[in-house]
């Protein structure tokens, strides 16, 4: 999704000039802050916003206009999460994928016939689901569990509807590794609500 | 045939309209055989309306404060070329 005017707006921030830096800072900074939130927290994500500025400025005379100047920017900001994360928590994994098997893999049989069937949820909307205060802390607890590329790839798509391929672009992984990662996530989300609902607990992991 | 496996897999998809329309055929003919797919497609697409909800609208489409954009203007001009 290539704008209009963007390769003047590129022209202009090579220039230095303020007005364009406030308004691409105004229209972005919000975007760069939910992403760099999601992957890394809440307590350092001002600081990996302001990190990702400087990024970018340094990058910008090399930006082929490849992808929008968005996209590059969020892409900027996913990186500088990532290895802040990396740094700081080297045991945790980002994303996930070193086991094979992901959540729900076990409730099917080797043909790939049901095991243990999905049962029949007794809060069936989300005005039910989201009323009930335990719950709605339990699925927050379960987004925050999850490897943070996992979490952040599912709030990209289902609440800031980006597609696959922004979110590949975004985060930098592969078009088949952001399947799983998306499979995964919405199975725990899926699977958190269901141990809720059938047992009052709230069991976050699966 | 798809199995009740491969349901899973492409649940995602087929909740957000991503699937080719061969796929999708033979995802709504298992859908309509199978009645243990069919309560977890929809309890799937529970799922994740209950998550939009929650979330409300997000602060990503929002423009930012004047006070944040000069706070980042600063950052810019105190760190650069260092
Ligand atoms: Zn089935």
């Amino acid at each position: 999704m290539k704008e209009n005017g963007e390769a003047e707006i590129i022209e202009k921030l090579l220039k230095n000039d303020e007005d364009t830096f406030r308004s691409v800072i105004r229209r972005f900074q919000p975007q760069m802050r939910f992403l760099a939130r999601s992957i890394a927290g809440e307590a350092i994500a001002d600081e990996i916003v302001q990190e990702s500025w400087l990024s970018m400025m340094r990058a910008l005379p090399k930006f082929e206009q490849r992808s929008s100047l968005k996209t590059w920017l969020l892409r900027i900001t996913a990186n500088e999460a990532k290895s802040r994360l990396r740094r700081e928590s080297r045991s945790c994994s980002l994303e996930g994928l070193e086991s094979k098997n992901g959540p729900m893999d076990n409730r099917y049989d080797s043909g790939g016939s049901w095991l243990k069937a999905p049962s029949n949820w007794e809060l069936a909307t989300p005005e039910e689901i989201i009323s009930k205060d335990q719950l709605q802390d339990c699925i927050k607890l379960a987004l925050e569990k999850l490897p943070p590329l996992q979490s952040t790839a599912l709030r990209l798509k289902e609440l800031e509807n980006y597609s696959s391929e922004e979110i590949c672009n975004i985060l930098d992984v592969s078009a088949s590794n952001i399947r799983v990662l998306l499979h995964r996530a919405r199975n725990s989300l899926y699977e958190t609500i269901e141990h809720f609902q059938s047992t009052g607990i709230c069991r976050p992991c699966g | 045939m798809l199995t009740c496996k491969d349901i899973n897999e492409m649940a995602g998809d087929y909740l957000s309209g991503d699937l080719t329309v061969m796929k999708r055929i033979s995802f709504k003919l298992h859908l309509m055989v199978c009645k243990h797919c069919n309560r977890y497609v929809s309890q799937l697409k529970i799922a994740l309306a209950s998550l939009k909800r929650m979330s409300g609208h997000s602060d990503s489409g929002e423009l930012c404060s004047e006070e944040e954009v000069n706070k980042t203007l600063q950052f810019i001009r105190d760190n650069r070329e260092k």
